[in-house]
Parts: C-alpha cells; sequence; structure tokens
C-alpha cells in the first residue's frame, strides 16, 4: 500500500526558446478562430469565386470545347490582366469581410476584460504581441486572396505553356504583390478598430465603414469639387489603381500610381501608431 | 407613531426567479450596525428595499416611522453610499455634490456650502474641482460618502464604505462614523472585513442566502450559540501541568496544547466557572502570561453560523 | 550572504507630467528563502508604479531596478519570465474556458505545450476552481475571477509572485482561503511573494517583513517579528466584577492602570512587577479575569507611525512611561 501526496508542484524545469513562445498565441488564436461557424461558412463561400475561375481558365484553354460558339467568345475568354483584376476585385471584398468578421474577435476580448497586463507580465513585447496577432489574420486572408490567386496562375501555366508564362510572367508578380499589401492593409485596419473599440460587432461595423464609407467619401470630394483626385482618399480607389498598374490594365480613374503608394504608406503609419497608442498595459493619464 | 429604529416586518424580494431576501424581519436601533454575508446573500438588496430603490414583494419597511414609499419626506433624512460607481464621468467632484444638492431645493449657495463642508470631512478638498473621470478607486470613495453625508442625514445606508480605502483614510472614515452614531444617528453599513466590524460595530445582522442567520450585539449573539464551547487561548510557562489541572475541570471539553509547550487552546462550556479556574490556579504559583477569548469576534460567528470553505 | 530577491538604487520615474518615484533604494526579501514581503502605503504613495516598473512597463528616469539580479529595463524579457503578476483590476478573456486560460498564459510564459496542460489543472485545483474549470470566465462569480487570477500568477512557477490587492472584493470564507493559499506559496513551494494590500490585518497574517512608502519614497522597511516584540509592561486587561477599586489597588503596586469601561483596563506596570502580582491583586479583589494580554504593537500602529500620522506607537509609549514609573 502506498499513499501519495500529489498536488500542485512549482515547476522548475526548462522553458521554451523565443520563437516557439512567440508562436503560442497565433496558434490558440488560429484554433479558435476555426471555432467559430461564420468565418468557415465565409471561407467556404469566398472558394466559389476562384472556383469559377477556375473553370474559365480550363474553357479558355481548350478552345475546342466551345469551338462551335463563334467568335466572340474567344475576346471574352481570354486570360489575361483584365480576368485577374475581376478575381482580386471579388477576392478583396471578402477579404474585408473576413476580417470584419474574425478580426475583433483578435484584440477585443483581450481588452474587454483588461487582459493585456496579464499578456505583459509575461516575456513578450508590444510588437510581439501585435505582430502574432497581424500573422494570424494575414494567414487567413491569404486564404482567400493570393494563394487562390497563385494557384490559378499556376494553373494557366500549365495549361497555356512556357511562352505564355515568358509573356505575362508580371501578371502573377502583380497578383501576389497586390494581394499582399491589400491583405496587410486590411489587417492592420481590422486590428486599429478592434483595439479602437470594445464591441466585436461595432468593431466589425466600423472596419466595414472603414472601406466603404471611405469610398463614399471620395466620391463625393469627385463630385463636389469637379476633381479626379478625391478617389485618393479612399484605400480601395487607391489599391485598384496600384493593381492596374501592375496588371498592365487600363484604369478610368486617372489616378498617379505614386500617389496612391503615398496613401497607402501614410495610412499604414496612421494604423501602427493608433495600435502603439491603444495597446499598452497600463494607461497613463497625465 | 414615531420609533427610533429602522424596522423590516417579513420582507421578501425575489427579482422573477432569483432570491433576493426571504422573509426577513429587522428592528434596527440607532448606532452603527454592520451587515455581513457572503456576496449574493442580500445585503444590497435590502439597502436598496430601505431606501426605496426598489420595492418589496411582500411586508412593509419602516424608516423612523416613515415609509420608504414616501420617497419625498424619507430620502430627506436618508443617505445612500451604493458599492458601485455612478457618478458622472464629465463632472468634478464638487458639481457632482452641488447638483445632488440642488435637488432638496437648497438655493445655490447653501448648497455649495454644505457640499464644501462634506469634502472637508471626507478630505477630498485638494480634488474637489476635478473631474471625477481622473479620480483614483479611493477617492471615487470618499465622493460617493460625501454625497450620502452631504444634507446632513439621520440614517445613513453605506455599501461596503471601506473598500480600496488605504489605512490612514479608513481610519479617519471609522472616525467619522464613531462621531454619527455618538449623535444618534443610524449608520447602517455593510463590510467583509470582519476584524473591523468587530472594533467599530454596536450591532451585527449576519445574513446569509437571503435570510436572517442571528442580530445582534456580537456578545450576546456568541453567548446565544450553545452548540459550540467557548475558546480561549492562553499562554503559560509550564502548559502540560496547568493543561492537567484544567481538565480537572468538568466544563473543559478540549485542550489542544501548542507545540512550543507555552501556550494551549482551551473549549469550555462555562466562561464563569473558567475564569474562577483560572483565578485559582494562578494564585497556586503557576504562571499565566495571558489570556484571551478566541471566538467571541464576528469572525468565529461567521464560521460558525454561516460557514464556507475555510 | 544570499541575494536580494528585489534590488533598488535610486530609482526615479515620471509619468507623464509628475514625478512618481523621487529616488528609492532598498533591499528586499533573500532569493531562494520563500518569504512574503508587504508593500504599504497611504493612495498615491507610488506602490503600483513601483510594481509596474519592477515589471518593466515603465521606464525609469534614473536610477535602477533589478529583480532576482536582472535588470527590470534592460533584462525585461529575463525577469518576466521568473515573475507572475496578479493585477488589481479585472483581468480575463471572457470567452475562454478556465483550462484554455491558463494553457495560454502557461505556455506564453515558457512552459512546454503538454506541461501548460497539466498545470492548467493542477493549479486550477489547487486554488479551488476544480469544479468549475471547464466553464467560461465570463460566467465566474468575483471570488473566482479572484482565483483565477492568483492561478495564471503561480502557474508557470515563478521565483517572485507579485500580488496587487488579492483579497478585494472577497467575502470572509475566500479571503481566507486567499490567505491561506498565498502562506502555501512561501512555505511550501519557496516562492517568495510581494503582497500590497491596504487591509493591513491580512498583510500581518502573512507577511515577514513590510515596505512602507509614502509621497513616492520608502519611510520604513522593517522585519515583522522583531518590530511587534511584545511589550511586557503594557497590558490590556478585561475582569468580571466590580472593578471600582481597581485602579488604587494597582496605584499600590506602582502600577498605572487607565479605566476603558465595561471592564475593561489599560495598565503599564513598573519593570519590578511581575504578572504574578496582578493575578494576586485581581484574586484579592475578587475580580476573575477574562481577557489578559501583553499588548504588542500592530501592523496598522506601526503604519501610522511610519506615515508620521501619530508620534509613537502605543508600545513605545508604554516602555517610556513604564521606566518613569
Amino acid at each position: 500500500m502506498a499513499v501519495y501526496r500529489r498536488g500542485y508542484q512549482r515547476y522548475q524545469g526548462p522553458l521554451t526558446g523565443y520563437w516557439a513562445r512567440f508562436l503560442v498565441a497565433p496558434r490558440f488564436a488560429w484554433e479558435r478562430l476555426f471555432q467559430q461557424r461564420q468565418v468557415v461558412i465565409l471561407l467556404v463561400g469566398a472558394m466559389i469565386w476562384p472556383l469559377f475561375c477556375a473553370v474559365f481558365i480550363y474553357l479558355a484553354n481548350h478552345s475546342e470545347l466551345w469551338a462551335g460558339l463563334g467568335g466572340g467568345f474567344k475576346n471574352f475568354l481570354e486570360v489575361n490582366g483584365k480576368f485577374f483584376l475581376v478575381f482580386m476585385n471579388a477576392q478583396a471584398v471578402f477579404a474585408v469581410l473576413l476580417a470584419a468578421l474574425a478580426g475583433p474577435g483578435l484584440i477585443a476580448s483581450d481588452l474587454a476584460n483588461n487582459a493585456l497586463p496579464l499578456y505583459f507580465s509575461r516575456p513578450m513585447s508590444r510588437p510581439d504581441y501585435v505582430l502574432a496577432r497581424l500573422l494570424v489574420l494575414i494567414g487567413m486572408l491569404s486564404l482567400v486572396t493570393w494563394i487562390p490567386g497563385a494557384a490559378l496562375f499556376f494553373m494557366q501555366v500549365g495549361m497555356a505553356g512556357r511562352g505564355w508564362f515568358s509573356e505575362n510572367w508580371r501578371l502573377g508578380v502583380g497578383v501576389v504583390a497586390g494581394f499582399l499589401i491589400w491583405v496587410l492593409i486590411v489587417s492592420l485596419v481590422a486590428l486599429a478598430c478592434s483595439a479602437y473599440v470594445r464591441w466585436r460587432v461595432v468593431a466589425g461595423g466600423l472596419v466595414l465603414g472603414f472601406f466603404f464609407v471611405l469610398g463614399g467619401v471620395a466620391k463625393m470630394v469627385n463630385t463636389v469639387f469637379r476633381v479626379e483626385w478625391g478617389s485618393v482618399l479612399s484605400p480601395t480607389a487607391a489599391m485598384y489603381q496600384i493593381w492596374c498598374d501592375m496588371l498592365d490594365v487600363e484604369t478610368p480613374l486617372g489616378l498617379n500610381t505614386a500617389e496612391c503608394i503615398g496613401t497607402l504608406v501614410v495610412l499604414g503609419v496612421l494604423l501602427v501608431v493608433v495600435l502603439e497608442r491603444k495597446l499598452r498595459p497600463v494607461e497613463v493619464i497625465s | 407613531m414615531t420609533t427610533a429604529e429602522v424596522i423590516f416586518d417579513d420582507i421578501s424580494k425575489f427579482y422573477g426567479e432569483v432570491l433576493g431576501v426571504n422573509r426577513v424581519s429587522l428592528r434596527i436601533p440607532p448606532g452603527i450596525t454592520s451587515l455581513v454575508g457572503p456576496n449574493g446573500s442580500g445585503k444590497t438588496t435590502l439597502m436598496n428595499l430601505l431606501t426605496g430603490l426598489i420595492l418589496p414583494d411582500r411586508g412593509s419597511i419602516s424608516v423612523l416611522g416613515v415609509s420608504p414609499r414616501d420617497p419625498e419626506t424619507m430620502m430627506r433624512f436618508t443617505g445612500y453610499a451604493t458599492q458601485y460607481d455612478a457618478a458622472p464621468r464629465w463632472a468634478t467632484g464638487f458639481e457632482f455634490i452641488t447638483t445632488g444638492l440642488l435637488l432638496f431645493g437648497c438655493s445655490r449657495a447653501e448648497a455649495e456650502e454644505k457640499a464644501w463642508k462634506a469634502l472637508e470631512w471626507v478630505s477630498m478638498t485638494e480634488a474637489a474641482h476635478r473631474k471625477v473621470a481622473a479620480y483614483s478607486k479611493g477617492m471615487r470613495q470618499r465622493v460617493r460618502l460625501a454625497q450620502a453625508i452631504a444634507h446632513n442625514p439621520q440614517v445613513l445606508v453605506l455599501d461596503e464604505p471601506l473598500n480600496g480605502l488605504d489605512p490612514l483614510v479608513r481610519a479617519e472614515t471609522i472616525a467619522l462614523f464613531r462621531a454619527w452614531a455618538a449623535e444618534g444617528r443610524h449608520v447602517i453599513l455593510s463590510s467583509h472585513v470582519l476584524q473591523e466590524v468587530d472594533v467599530i460595530s454596536d450591532q451585527v445582522i449576519l445574513i446569509a442566502n437571503g435570510m436572517i442567520v442571528a442580530e445582534g450585539e456580537i456578545r450576546g449573539v456568541r453567548e446565544e450559540i450553545h452548540d459550540h464551547p467557548s475558546q480561549f487561548v492562553i499562554r503559560c510557562r509550564d502548559a502540560s501541568r496547568i493543561a492537567a489541572l484544567l481538565f480537572n475541570e468538568d466544563h473543559v471539553t478540549e485542550i489542544k496544547l501548542n507545540d512550543d509547550r507555552q501556550g494551549m487552546l482551551v473549549l469550555t462550556k462555562d466562561r464563569e466557572q473558567f475564569a474562577r479556574a483560572l483565578s485559582r490556579i494562578a494564585l497556586a504559583g503557576h504562571e499565566i502570561d495571558g489570556v484571551v477569548p478566541a471566538d467571541e469576534n464576528v469572525d468565529a460567528l461567521y464560521e460558525y453560523l454561516i460557514g464556507g470553505g475555510r | 550572504m544570499t541575494s536580494p530577491v528585489i534590488e533598488l538604487d535610486g530609482l526615479r520615474v515620471k509619468l507623464g507630467r509628475r514625478e512618481i518615484l523621487l529616488g528609492i533604494s532598498c533591499r528586499l526579501g533573500a532569493s531562494g528563502a520563500g518569504k512574503a514581503i508587504g508593500l504599504l502605503g497611504p493612495n498615491g504613495a507610488g506602490k503600483s508604479t513601483l510594481i509596474q516598473t519592477l515589471l518593466g512597463f515603465h521606464k525609469p528616469l534614473a536610477g535602477r531596478a533589478r529583480v532576482l539580479g536582472y535588470d527590470c529595463h534592460r533584462q525585461v524579457r529575463e525577469v518576466r519570465a521568473r515573475v507572475g503578476y496578479m493585477p488589481e483590476t479585472e483581468s480575463f478573456i471572457a470567452n475562454m474556458t478556465a483550462v484554455s486560460f491558463l494553457r495560454l498564459m502557461g505556455e506564453l510564459s515558457g512552459l512546454p505545450r503538454e506541461t501548460a496542460l497539466e498545470k492548467a489543472h493542477e493549479v486550477l485545483f489547487h486554488v479551488g476552481l476544480g469544479e468549475a474549470r471547464y466553464r467560461p470566465l465570463g460566467t465566474y462569480s468575483l471570488g473566482m475571477k479572484q482565483m483565477a487570477k492568483l492561478a495564471q500568477a503561480i502557474v508557470h512557477g515563478p521565483e517572485l509572485v507579485i500580488l496587487d490587492e488579492p483579497t478585494n472584493g472577497l467575502d470572509p470564507a475566500a479571503r481566507q482561503r486567499m490567505l491561506k493559499l498565498v502562506r502555501e506559496m512561501k512555505d511550501d513551494h519557496g516562492m517568495n511573494v510581494v503582497v500590497c494590500s491596504h487591509l493591513l490585518l491580512d498583510v500581518e497574517q502573512v507577511c515577514d517583513e513590510v515596505v512602507i512608502m509614502n509621497n513616492g519614497l520608502v519611510v520604513h522597511q522593517a522585519d515583522l517579528e522583531a518590530e511587534r516584540r511584545s511589550n511586557r509592561c503594557f497590558v490590556e486587561l478585561e475582569v468580571i466584577g466590580e472593578d471600582q477599586e481597581l485602579s488604587g489597588a494597582l496605584a499600590e503596586i506602582g502600577a498605572d492602570g487607565v479605566r476603558e469601561g465595561g471592564g475593561r483596563w489599560r495598565i503599564v506596570l513598573p519593570p519590578s512587577i511581575e504578572i504574578q502580582s496582578l493575578w494576586a491583586l485581581l484574586g484579592r479583589q475578587g475580580l476573575h479575569v477574562r481577557k489578559l494580554t501583553h499588548r504588542r504593537d500592530t501592523l496598522e500602529e506601526i503604519f501610522l507611525k511610519a506615515v508620521g500620522h501619530i508620534q509613537h506607537t502605543p508600545g513605545e509609549a508604554a516602555a517610556e512611561k513604564s521606566l518613569t514609573v
């Protein structure tokens, strides 16, 4: 017979390294993300358009299937910059919707009940915290943006052959790079909104509003002042301009690409500043 | 018929299915009365009923002869400091109290004078003109107290008034309560710090599960609990010898010796006889350094009557 | 000589526009000794700021702060890996279960994955939340949330645990449980504990050393056992019986007695008189003893003297008096 005394024992073993610890928060957040049903449904829904596009690519490369339908179709079914632009526009909207749905849950629940001091009393700095959250969002948004985009591009290359690739490799770069910028901006906006506002639903609305309202403001500026440059105020328009430039497509917006890049950079910096001010372990009131 | 008591007569209050208080009857005389009980036992419900903020489902309440259903009269001589923060964040402490006083019908000058006096009582004159949003927890507590006493009420109802106050301010506030009680006012407060309740209260009310477990003066309550023998801690040189002598007494039920043999805990059924036995033992030459009753305080009462997870 | 747990050297900290800590130098605790240090002071003395500086939330204006030998500003990660913190304000993540929450906190502190899960369960049972550990934290009562906060502070087995107002808002039974856990932490598990509290009674029960702050400076630092030396000449007495003549009787043997009413007396004995004489005197007066104790300075009295509210503690006053009687 033996009697055991086993209760709480103080841990005195080895601790994990920096990178393992850094990935802890993203891991937990990622798990919780996929436990939410709406997120999963939206993710699946966001795959429908890429599926159509894949069918399109298939048809475009197998002209024998629709040979009898006439010439007009041929112009339509061409895989070029315009095609990818249309693809990107649709997925960009899904990206915003996903960020609005899933983003707030990442930070809002930490802020709502003042859990930040608990994080920062552990070996974690503020940039670590933000980067960890950013990683999760970027990861999820990548699933619906440049990853399907790259897949489609390579599918096209596979079917159309080397020749098409050497002419249009810039399209691939444009899709991936363009989406990466977009994903970064959307993630920053989602994080900043949820750091600013405590309630998840309101933060989500704020994210949507950010993009759509600013688009409306830009149009208003254009109409009222009868100018073209108002569109710079809208990040969506700015992004669109940059994509058009990358994909060699004509754009009706009449904006200077450099200006657009400038706006996005300024926006990014502002968002980082907001995050820096809001995510403090202790509020200092002078 | 006016009385000098606060009377609860067979009061019940339920929030839908949730229990507030269940058939409570109390008579509270003037002086400092402490309400003691676990969280959720009904202390705040009793206070809200007393001040007329909620109405009972059955029974009647009388505060110095006036019913809380007549707040116009009753709230003139009653002051209430709640547990939770209710001061508007945009106001300064001074404005908050002054506005409250204006509601009583005081003139502007009178209200400002009384507000300032109340702030002096709680030592908040320095920060009086800063916004409430910038106050620390202890400062907000003091402002709440000030607004409760500003109109010089006869009955003070205070929900955990010492929560968050540092030891200096605690001592000063307790002195304030004592002064008010000495004037014949009712000071009814609730607290979780039982040692303080011991020191400052004239009477104590223990409440658990929405029902009154005990009420009255602390020592009187203790004497009525017969299930538990009285406990005394003795400090002495030769514990074993003295313990042997005490075991000869038939009122002693249990003795626990300290590890260092320099003291013991004695349980006895009869305090008077015990005191006599001790005197005999001391006069017979055994050195007894100290005698302290171990369970005539609210802590012991709480443990005996309410208990819960030590 | 063992190294101190907390070492401050001319520490000055400024928040916003005000300088809160005005230059503190002291050494607290002994590494590996498993002691509890009480951090006391009036509101605005700078206790929270000091704790936050130790955790690296604020940068010192001047001077240094070291915890367990590591600099609080330059070696923040090392400090935070060895420290557990229980903040005063409510801190939790509402939609996580207690087990997930503690698993997250444990892994963030550096516990390996499997260990974190084991420790999460262990520590939840230890603090008394065993039955509720699969429920979301948002459904917990106030007492349970405090316990969960304590659990996250100790799950990674830190060498130093900082508790800011641990018994805040707890009802008497929960308060006793919390204090018992703190005692176990230092006695059984060898952790060093800093307890910051306004409830001096709690600090008295648990702490071995106290540090008293006022206006941004340390005004008193003491070992509690040594401070509360019981004064053998200062006696508190409570009698049953007719005690009108007691004052005169006391004067006869050279003692000074003050009547407090209700049979209670405060007596200062001259150094030559033993307690036996007092018993004999009471016996002669026909009085029985209800309470007899040598008065020790309470922590509250030590505190009030340290912040300048009173000149002498009653123990000191009695000691002086007995020499003149």
